[in-house]
C-alpha cells in the first residue's frame, strides 16, 4: 500500500497555493503551524482537495481540516491509507 | 476641506511598466498594440489588443499569491507597489485604519474563471479549486492590497466598465473627507482571455480590423470600433495634510468630478456626457476657459465619437480645447484606462506636454476638435479634464489640476 510522505505533501502545498513564505533554513517545516507558514484555511481546502484527487481517498471533512501543521496532516492522510487497506 | 492629491503613481501598460517607461513610449508615440496571437487560428474576429507582453507576474508577485489571484489582480499588486515605491512609501508605517484602498474593476478575474469553469465541464466539480471563490469577483484586487499592505481603512470596489478608474478616484477623495489619510486607488485590467473576449464581442463595439495601425483610429472618418488592452494605473491619493506632514511631492491634486447616466434608449433626453463635464467643472471651480486639454473617453465608434464631439464642443467650444487620447497606443483598458488616462493628465502638468494620439489620418467631420496628433505638444498644462464612458450608460469626467 501506498505511503504519502511530507515531500508529497510539500509538492501538493507547492502547485495548489504557491511556495511556503518561512525561508529560514534552520525552521522545520513539518513541525510549523500552517498560521504560520502562511496558509490561511482555502490553502487548506485546495491541499485537501488535492489530496482527494491524488489518493483516491474520501475522507470525513474534517479529517484533514482539523491538522495544523504539516506533519500532523501527514499523519492523518498515512492513517487513512491503513483504514482503506485494512 | 481638505485637498485631494496624487502622491504616487504605478502604471502597468501594454507599452510600458512603471511612469518612466510608459510615459516616455506614449511622447514618442510608441504602440503596444500587437496582434492577439494567443486568440489565433481559432478564428475571433477581434484580432489586435493591448498585450503588456513584458509583464511576468512572477517578477511581481510572491507565488503564494500568485496561486490565488487573476492576471488583472497580478497588475494591481504590481501597479500599487511601484506607486509606493514612487511616494517612497513604506506602506507598513502608515496608521492601519486611516489607510483605504478602492479601486475600479470590470471584467474581474475572468481568465482564472474561465480555467476553473474548465475544470468543472471536464472533469467534474470537485476539481473547481478553492481560490475561485476569492479570485474572480470584482472586489479582489481591492481584497488582496487591503491584506497583503495592511490597510484597515476604508475600501470598496467601483464597477461601472470605463468609467470605473474615475469613480474610484472620486470616492477615493470622499474618503479623505471622513479621516483617511491615504487611499489607494486607480484600477487595471485583464481582458484578452477567450472567455473575456468573446463577452467583449457581444457589445459589437470591437473592431474586427487586423492592422495594428489601423484598428482603433477614434474621431477619424474611418473609425471602426476599438480594441481592448490589459494594465491601468495604480494612484496613491492622498490628504494635502498627510502629504505636507512627510514632507512628500505630489503630481497635481483631484479637483473636480461629475457623474451621470445616459437616459433610456428612445426617450429623447441627450446623453449625459456633457452634463457629467459640466458637474466635473462646477466642483472643482474653473471654467471651461481655464481647461488646457481634455483627455478623451474615444470609444472609436462613430456615433459615439460624434457624441464626445459635440459634447467636448458645446462645454469648450468647437476646436478651442487640446485633445489628448494616448490610449491609441494602448487599446480601451476598462477599469485600467482611466486611470491610466488620469496618470498621463498628471505627468503632462508635470512635464507641460499634452501626449499624442497615433494612427488618425482623417478626422470626421462631425468630429471637428484639435486632436493632438502623432508628435506631443509642448504647452503649459495646468488644468486638465478626463473623459470617461462605460458600456450601458456610465459617464464620468474628473478635473486634475497642478498645485504649487
Amino acid at each position: 500500500m501506498s505511503v504519502f510522505t511530507m515531500d508529497d505533501l510539500r509538492t501538493i502545498m507547492r502547485e495548489s497555493a504557491g511556495e511556503c513564505e518561512v525561508r529560514s533554513p534552520g525552521i522545520d517545516i513539518a513541525q510549523t503551524s500552517y498560521e504560520d507558514l502562511g496558509y490561511d484555511s482555502l490553502a487548506l481546502l485546495e491541499v485537501t482537495a488535492r489530496i482527494k484527487q491524488n489518493l483516491g481517498v474520501q475522507p470525513p471533512d474534517e479529517a484533514i481540516a482539523k491538522t495544523s501543521t504539516p506533519a500532523e496532516t501527514v499523519a492523518a492522510v498515512n492513517e487513512l491509507l491503513i483504514g482503506v487497506a485494512a | 476641506m481638505t485637498r485631494a492629491l496624487v502622491t504616487g503613481l504605478g502604471v502597468v501598460a501594454p507599452n510600458g511598466i512603471g511612469v518612466e517607461e510608459y510615459w516616455s513610449a506614449t511622447l514618442t508615440g510608441k504602440s503596444g498594440l500587437r496582434r492577439l496571437e494567443h486568440l489565433e487560428p481559432a478564428g475571433y474576429p477581434v484580432r489586435v489588443g493591448g498585450v503588456a507582453e513584458t509583464f511576468v507576474t512572477a517578477d511581481h508577485v510572491p507565488a503564494r499569491l500568485a496561486a490565488q489571484t487573476d492576471r488583472w489582480t497580478a497588475l494591481g499588486l504590481a501597479a500599487a507597489a511601484l506607486a509606493f515605491e514612487d511616494a517612497g512609501i513604506e506602506p507598513a508605517t502608515l496608521p492601519e485604519y486611516e489607510f483605504g484602498v478602492v479601486t475600479g474593476s470590470s471584467s474581474g478575474g475572468n481568465e482564472f474563471g474561465q480555467r476553473e469553469i474548465e475544470r468543472l465541464w471536464s472533469q467534474g466539480p470537485a476539481f473547481v479549486g478553492a481560490y475561485q471563490s476569492i479570485a474572480w469577483f470584482y472586489a479582489a484586487t481591492t481584497g488582496q492590497l487591503s491584506i497583503r499592505h495592511g490597510a484597515r481603512g476604508p475600501c470598496g470596489v467601483l464597477v461601472s466598465e470605463q468609467a470605473a478608474g474615475l469613480d474610484a478616484l472620486a470616492e477615493a477623495r470622499r474618503m479623505l473627507r471622513t479621516g483617511t489619510r491615504l487611499v489607494v486607488s486607480g484600477g487595471t485590467e485583464a481582458p484578452l482571455s477567450p472567455y473575456a473576449t468573446v463577452c467583449q464581442l457581444a457589445s459589437g463595439r470591437l473592431s474586427t480590423v487586423d492592422d495594428p495601425d489601423r484598428c482603433y483610429i477614434p474621431f477619424d472618418r474611418a473609425a471602426s470600433g476599438y480594441v481592448p488592452g490589459e494594465g491601468g494605473a495604480i494612484l496613491l491619493v492622498e490628504s494635502e495634510q498627510s502629504a505636507r506632514e512627510r514632507g512628500a511631492r505630489w503630481y497635481g491634486e483631484i479637483a473636480g468630478y461629475g457623474a451621470t447616466f445616459d437616459p433610456r434608449p428612445g426617450s429623447g433626453r441627450p446623453p449625459g456626457l456633457r452634463r457629467a463635464i459640466e458637474l466635473a467643472l462646477a466642483d472643482a471651480g474653473v471654467s471651461a476657459a481655464d481647461v488646457d486639454v481634455v483627455f478623451a473617453d474615444a470609444a472609436g465608434v462613430r456615433e459615439l465619437d460624434r457624441q464626445e464631439a459635440r459634447a467636448i464642443g458645446e462645454v469648450f467650444g468647437r476646436g478651442r480645447v487640446p485633445v489628448a487620447v494616448p490610449k491609441t497606443m494602448t487599446g480601451r483598458l476598462y477599469a485600467g484606462g482611466a486611470a491610466l488616462d488620469v496618470a498621463a493628465a498628471l505627468l503632462a502638468i508635470r512635464d507641460s506636454m499634452i501626449p499624442p494620439a497615433v494612427g488618425v489620418e482623417d478626422l470626421a467631420a462631425d468630429c471637428e476638435m484639435d486632436l493632438v496628433l502623432n508628435v506631443p505638444r509642448e504647452t503649459r498644462v495646468r488644468v486638465a479634464v478626463v473623459l470617461a464612458r462605460g458600456y450601458g450608460g456610465f459617464n464620468a469626467a474628473l478635473v486634475v489640476r497642478a498645485v504649487a
